[in-house]
């Protein structure tokens, strides 16, 4: 792994008796996304703040670029961008106005606030609406507008707090587009989200908290090997779908298969990569393949599995 | 200091957006400065023509004596603007005058007034007062009382003067030198209606002070707003300290109340002709009563967890700080008991040294007492208020 932006480790913070975080710890390298997946009250929010420096930790420590962050660390801020879940905006000011302030706040002057200021109105497809005051925008404008306002400064961090909550899907899918982009460009983004397929989607990484801790890091993929979870590959065709059910049942890494209503299902670890033998030996047994559809485990699964709770309870 | 400036430059555009601006730093101050100017503006003058006083003179002594009190107590050039006179020949038609609502206050001078004063009896002047004008009665009882106390201790001196050996024949000089020469003195001393006071430089302070106990505390309650539509978290991430955010919204209340109270100054000096008195001691205490009611409201307000009830806290601080601090009744028309509690206020002591300003001529070296009072209310409740201004901001 490159040099990381975020480094935290062994993050601490309770609110009376209640343990909000308790000893969170992970790294973010540039260019990389890194999700922070979990229930609403596990903790997401509160790590967020103590990494922004919104927050004083009861222990633990925050390094972003190499700078340690606490509320009292005003400079070292100036290399994170904090999209908070609220959409924290001005409604009575223009878009424009609402970026120039936060702009200023980071220390933007002139020509080169102007110009990150048309900059970010373009990322987010606002430039056409920058003069428009902020309460007539729709829901999905005010996040876009919302994001474009943590870009400003253009940050070696970018820390965004549930974007999405509330979002139309083209909105969504906008905001997706820009986190994606933002990473191919070098930007270290920890993304906290309780939607599983956003998390899949822009992920390089995902820690799952639940009751203040992480109890599981890793890619998507590791984290379906560690539960031993295995795909499910669907083949859809015409022929003798019950002899080739047969055939691939008696493969190593298959612990099932089996043909009903037209389709073979098979139960394998590492779908995907045995995905062209399947083929093969539909080929073999004279099958008309139609379709194939390789499902595998969602980390919805995975936190289920660690949990024993869904997601979004 | 940048971010303070940003801040601060962010809220007034958004007061500027809002209008609410326009309506604390000018519309609001101009009309106080109208309303206070019209209704107020002689209340308690010699000096304004529109503070009249009908007088009934029944002189049924037609002595010199009876005659100087027309001439040189009525007709002095302190009284003379403000009383007219109008002699009766009776007592009842004097009465009836006054009765009758064409006249505010009467006074009857009895036959052998003058005599009784050169025989060594005590000399008495009849006031005659409306009930409905006690204010005016009360005046005419104190120029009544003082004119027979002066010609008392006329008295008193010539008989010394006799006893002393002076010529039994020049006692009706004696008696009239003795009066001339102390009634002047009489007149400028002695009575509270020959000040030279205006209701608007009390009220004008005192009403946009009131005003602004409502207005600072925009400052304060801003903060629950910013937290509210979470945009405080974000202010917060930026580079910059905690305390310049509040200084910041600090600074743009400042700036709108400072802008109240000079709007008020101005419309009243110019377009109403109000003589304020000293500027540079009218200025600081300006700007330290506008810092100190931002103080104030401050510690009130964050004693509160949602911006509504913010609004009420500093609602009710400010009714009770105007009533007790004299905004809407002149402290010297208060209670003794008010006025000692008025010293608990920063807007008392502020009004205590605009009208010693205004009425006495004092100067800043004059109103140190009132400057350090209030500067003690800005240090006290400032520091409270910034630190509980500041777990407002991280709650």
């Amino acid at each position: 792994m490159t040099e990381s932006v975020l480094f935290c480790r062994e993050l601490r913070k309770r609110f009376g008796d209640l343990v909000a975080v308790d000893g969170v710890g992970f790294e973010i390298a540039a260019g990389e996304t890194y999700g922070l997946l979990g229930p609403n009250g596990a903790g997401k929010t509160t790590t967020v703040s103590m990494i922004c420096g919104l927050l004083a930790s009861d222990g633990g420590e925050v390094t972003v670029a190499g700078r340690a962050i606490d509320p009292k660390a005003t400079d070292a801020k100036v290399a994170i961008g904090y999209v908070p879940q609220e959409i924290a905006l001005y409604p009575d000011l223009t878009a424009r106005e609402n970026l120039r302030f936060f702009g200023r706040l980071y220390g933007l002057r002139g020509s080169e606030l102007a110009e990150r200021i048309t900059n970010v109105l373009e990322i987010v497809a606002l430039d056409d609406r920058a003069d428009e005051r902020v309460d007539h925008y729709s829901g999905g404008m005010k996040r876009r507008l919302n994001i474009a306002a943590g870009l400003l400064h253009s940050p070696k961090l970018l820390v965004l707090d549930e974007p999405t909550v509330g979002v139309d899907p083209q909105s969504r899918n906008a905001i997706l587009e820009n986190v994606e982009k933002l990473a191919a460009e070098g930007v270290a983004v920890l993304y906290t989200t309780h939607y599983m397929e956003e998390a899949e989607r822009l992920c390089d990484r995902v820690a799952i908290m639940d009751a203040g801790r992480i109890i599981a890091e890793g890619t998507r993929r590791e984290l379906v090997d560690k539960l031993g979870e295995v795909d499910r590959v669907e083949i859809a065709g015409t022929g003798p779908l019950t002899k080739l059910a047969r055939t691939i049942k008696s493969l190593d890494d298959v612990q099932d298969a089996s043909a009903s209503e037209g389709t073979v299902h098979v139960l394998v670890r590492g779908g995907r990569h045995v995905l062209p033998k399947l083929i093969e030996l539909a080929d073999r047994a004279g099958v008309g393949v139609t379709s194939v559809e390789v499902i595998e485990p969602d980390l919805e699964a995975v936190f289920l599995h660690l949990t024993g709770k869904a997601l979004r309870d | 200091m940048r971010v303070a400036l940003v801040v601060a430059g962010k809220e007034l555009r958004q007061r500027f957006r809002d209008r609410t601006a326009l309506l604390i730093a000018f519309v609001f101050p101009s009309v106080i400065a109208a309303i206070i100017t019209g209704a107020f503006g002689s209340g308690f003058g010699a000096g304004q023509a529109s503070f009249h006083v009908e007088t009934a003179v029944a002189d049924l002594d037609h002595s010199a004596l009876s005659r100087a009190f027309l001439t040189q107590v009525l007709g002095s050039p302190q009284l003379r603007k403000q009383f007219t006179p109008h002699t009766f020949a009776s007592a009842d038609e004097a009465r009836s005058f006054v009765n009758g609502h064409g006249g505010d206050v009467g006074f009857v001078i009895p036959h052998g007034f003058q005599a009784a004063v050169q025989n060594g009896g005590r000399a008495s002047i009849t006031v005659l007062k409306r009930s409905a004008n006690t204010i005016v009665g009360d005046i005419g009882q104190a120029i009544a009382t003082g004119f027979t106390d002066q010609v008392n201790a006329a008295r008193i001196a010539v008989f010394t003067a006799v006893r002393a050996g002076a010529p039994i024949g020049d006692v009706g000089r004696l008696a009239r030198e003795a009066a001339a020469q102390r009634m002047p003195v009489q007149l400028v001393d002695g009575s509270v209606a020959t000040r030279d006071v205006s209701g608007a430089n009390y009220f004008g302070p005192g009403m946009t002070m009131f005003f602004l106990l409502f207005i600072v505390g925009t400052g304060a309650r801003s903060l629950y707003a910013e937290r509210e539509q979470g945009t405080l978290p974000r202010i917060l991430a930026a580079p910059g300290r905690q305390s310049s955010v509040l200084l910041g919204k600090g600074l743009a209340v400042l700036v709108l109340g400072l802008a109240s109270m000079t709007t008020m100054y101005l419309v009243m000096a110019f377009v109403f002709h109000v003589h304020w008195g000293d500027p540079l001691a009218i200025g600081a205490l300006t700007v330290l009563i506008v810092l100190a009611l931002m103080a104030i409201t401050t510690v009130v307000q964050t004693l509160a967890k949602t911006e509504m009830q913010a609004a009420s806290y500093g609602s009710i601080v400010g009714m009770v700080l105007g009533l007790l601090g004299g905004n809407f009744f002149p402290l010297f028309q208060m209670p003794s008991f008010i006025q000692k509690v008025s010293a608990l206020t920063p807007n008392g002591w502020a009004l205590r040294g605009f009208t010693d300003i205004a009425y006495d001529g004092a100067r800043l070296p004059n109103i140190l007492p009132n400057i350090a009072a209030i500067a003690a209310f800005i240090v006290i409740c400032g520091t409270i208020g910034v630190f509980r201004a500041r777990r407002v901001a991280v709650a």
